[in-house]
């Protein structure tokens, strides 16, 4: 009795520990499920959120759920599950669901009804009270010169992270910056389609989710309510007092200026004035009426007024592209000429030229291009931050500088402190940043290297919004295998008679010396 | 811990020393140099797109699979059925060492076999550095994750080699553990409820090693092998222990 009792007693011990191992085991995974983390081990970190996706997907405070209206088959649907699940990896507040329309066919017409939406292949990022749409189609870049060979089209490129993270940004936020062009001057227009013309920019801002638009300074002589910086884009005529005072009181109020200047030469070969020398010279920048020439960095085929600069300075703008080590194309430059010393101005330079450029003040004589002594020597600089306010870079501030903005911001928030800024604070608080060039931006140079990281970083460094620097570009590492005959018969040699021939040798000599 | 170690001696030597232990190394290899060679040659179409040959190497290919799910059964068939057959349990089980020191000492010694069993492979990454480039981080995360996925589907099989005392039979468990934990993620893309879907795709092996072959570590792929190797290895060692008071 008593060893039936005992029996017992060990046989259900033994069960309860058994199972309570086991809920154990299941608890564990389950908590590995919620919380996990991924780890890229390929050299060039293909598979790792750059750090503008991961600062944006980490600030989320709002849950977003993207569902992928995709059939497993399509092409893209991989690369966009692999990219969403490491977004979802960065936060809690990111969830992925996968709906097939081919399988799940009530379910995804009932999200199609809750979407409206008009067909699928889409990617839908749903905050609750908004949403935004993704097509596939924008997704990739496809090169279809195989068609007429009768090849399918070929993914060159997969830009899934930019819109992506552009979309979070847009649904996150709830302000968009607002940026001003200015018009009026013969300047380069957001919606000329043309290789002059600005509406890959426009594409790009839009993508990070700002507001543009124009502004003819001369008919409406005040920076519009509410924004936060203004663009002057490759004018070719020059500003008149009324609007460069508009400017200078914007900047002066805390505002934000981009100056995107190319050298203005006229017929006879004079630089002409842009009429915001003073503007800039305020500030310790002086245009260096010249065009800048960098023989050491030339483009094939172009002249040597075009080149490419990859010498950046430490600044946030930059960093992403010295890191990436990815240069940027300048067609057609003024040098730029600081005052003094550029700490002192709060100044870093951007971009200049290699030590063989210079800058070319002779500009009667263009067909014979030499350097002159009065010529400002290299490195030119032809890109320059100025930074006012604290130039705590760390610090990831989302309110913009105009001061209406400031004072919205500050009545919602009841600070006392900020609600009324003095005009040194506002001041001190100012961003510009001058290029002597243009040309850059437009649609016929943005797509160049890294033209459009470098844009798209000025604008979002100058609203301060240091965590939508741009993804640089990666460079994954491509494998082309082409052996020919000989070595794959080799190589089959190896895989079929090498490699098992020494393992089965190993076994004889085992066999052997255990006989003996 | 010496008793531990002893066991950990005894099965190494039980492995190495057979003629077997060869004959499945030449085996293993013959079919992994035919995966390998069948990759090799199609990357080298030019007509074929670009492609990374070793992560198509590492478990992109039902081949992979099939070698793993038939090689483990045999390499672990006899570890404790054996010792059951002959009688050598009783011996084992009165002697000074517990029942974990002898499950482990015979599950780290298969452990070592099988990491040897693959050892060779590293020269196919050898064979590609000479001809192309080769990123050594997914090609160590791709091996992590053939320790990964052997180490849970070994420890499977010293649990049905405790079970019974019979080595067929203890194979065939094995295999009848491995075939539904192997398809059981595979469902991952049949079912289409959203919760059932994740759970198949955190057991989904093949997607797993899809991961570890691009270069991807995901913590939850090792919380969930070490997890269920321990859970395997745990029911082994209940397994003898119920013998022991039987």
């Amino acid at each position: 009795m008593t060893e039936k009792r005992n029996r017992w007693l060990e046989s259900s011990t033994f069960s309860a520990g058994v199972l309570l191992v086991l809920a154990l085991v299941v608890m564990v995974n389950y908590l590995s499920w919620k919380y996990y983390k991924r780890f890229d081990w390929t050299s060039s970190k293909i598979y790792t959120l750059s750090e503008k996706s991961r600062n944006v997907v980490s600030a989320l405070d709002k849950p977003i759920e993207a569902v992928v209206f995709m059939s497993p088959g399509e092409p893209l649907f991989d690369k966009v599950h692999e990219l969403l699940t490491r977004y979802a990896a960065a936060s809690e507040n990111f969830s992925l669901r996968v709906v097939d329309p081919e399988k799940n066919l009530a379910e995804a017409q009932a999200l199609v009804n809750r979407f409206e939406l008009s067909h699928l292949d889409v990617i839908v990022l749903d905050g609750g009270d908004d949403r935004r749409v993704v097509e596939s189609a924008d997704l990739a870049d496809y090169d279809y010169s195989g068609l007429q060979a009768g090849l399918g089209p070929e993914l060159t490129g997969f830009k899934g992270e930019q819109v992506f993270t552009g979309a979070i940004v847009d649904l996150a936020e709830s302000r968009k910056p607002k940026i001003v062009f200015t018009t009026g001057h013969g300047e380069l227009r957001l919606d000329d389609p043309s290789a002059r013309g600005l509406t890959e920019l426009e594409a790009l801002l839009g993508r990070d989710n700002f507001d543009l638009e124009e502004w003819a300074p001369l008919s409406e002589p005040k920076v519009p309510a509410g924004t936060d910086a203004v663009v002057i884009a490759g004018p070719t005529v020059g500003f008149v007092a009324p609007e460069v005072e508009a400017i200078a009181e914007f900047v002066a109020g805390g505002g934000r200026l981009l100056a995107l200047l190319d050298p203005m030469i006229s017929a006879s070969g004079a630089v002409a004035s842009t009429g915001l020398e003073a503007l800039l010279s305020d500030y310790g920048v002086g245009l260096g009426a010249d065009i800048v020439i960098d023989p050491r960095n030339p483009i094939p085929f172009f002249g040597a007024e075009t080149f490419f600069v990859s010498e950046f300075g430490e600044h946030p703008v930059t960093r992403p592209l010295r890191q990436a080590d990815v240069p940027v194309i300048v067609p057609l430059a003024q040098s730029l000429l600081l005052a003094g010393e550029p700490d002192e101005l709060g100044a870093s330079v951007l971009l200049e030229t290699s030590p063989a450029g210079w800058g070319e003040s002779d500009l009667e004589n263009l067909e014979a291009i030499e350097k002159g002594d009065d010529d400002v020597a290299g490195p030119v600089p032809v890109a320059v931050a100025i930074d006012l306010g604290d130039t705590s870079d760390d610090e990831v501030a989302a309110t913009p500088g105009s001061n209406e903005v400031a004072e919205e911001a500050s009545d919602g928030e009841g600070d006392p402190a900020t609600a009324e800024p003095t005009a040194d604070d506002a001041e001190a608080s100012s961003r510009l940043v001058v290029f002597g060039d243009a040309d850059f931006v437009t649609n016929g140079q943005l797509r160049n290297v890294g033209n459009a990281e470098l844009a798209a970083n000025t604008v979002n460094w100058l609203v301060e919004r240091e965590n939508l620097i741009a993804i640089p570009p990666k460079k994954p590492e491509q494998v082309r295998l082409s052996l020919s005959g000989d070595e794959l018969r080799s190589v089959g040699l190896l895989v079929f008679l090498v490699l098992p021939g020494l393992a089965l040798v190993a076994g004889a000599a085992v066999y052997s010396r255990r006989r003996r | 811990m010496s008793a531990f170690l002893a066991t950990l001696d005894r099965e190494l030597r039980a492995y190495f020393l057979s003629p077997l232990a060869y004959i499945v190394l030449a085996a293993l290899l013959l079919v992994n140099g035919f995966v390998f060679w069948l990759i090799v040659s199609f990357l080298s179409d030019p007509r074929a797109a670009v492609g990374a040959p070793l992560e198509l190497f590492f478990g992109q290919t039902f081949f992979f699979w099939l070698v793993l799910l038939f090689m483990t059964p045999v390499l672990t068939m006899r570890l404790l059925s054996e010792e059951r057959r002959s009688g050598t349990i009783e011996v084992l089980m009165t002697a000074p060492i517990t029942e974990t020191q002898v499950v482990l000492g015979k599950y780290l010694a298969a452990l070592a076999f099988y990491v040897v069993l693959w050892a060779p492979t590293l020269a196919y990454a050898g064979v590609i550095a000479r001809y192309s480039s080769v990123d050594w981080g997914p090609v160590a995360s791709g091996y992590l994750g053939i320790i990964g996925v052997g180490s849970v589907f070994l420890a499977a099989g010293v649990l049905a080699s405790a079970l019974t005392r019979s080595q067929l039979i203890a194979a065939l468990l094995t295999f009848v553990i491995l075939v539904p934990m192997f398809t059981f993620g595979l469902l991952e893309n049949l079912v289409n409820n959203e919760l059932a879907k994740q759970a198949f795709g955190y057991l989904n092996l093949w997607q797993h090693m899809d991961d570890f072959a691009k270069g991807i570590v995901d913590s939850r792929r090792l919380v969930y092998y070490l997890s269920a190797t321990a859970t395997f290895l745990f029911l082994a060692t209940r397994t003898l222990a119920v013998r022991k008071w039987r």
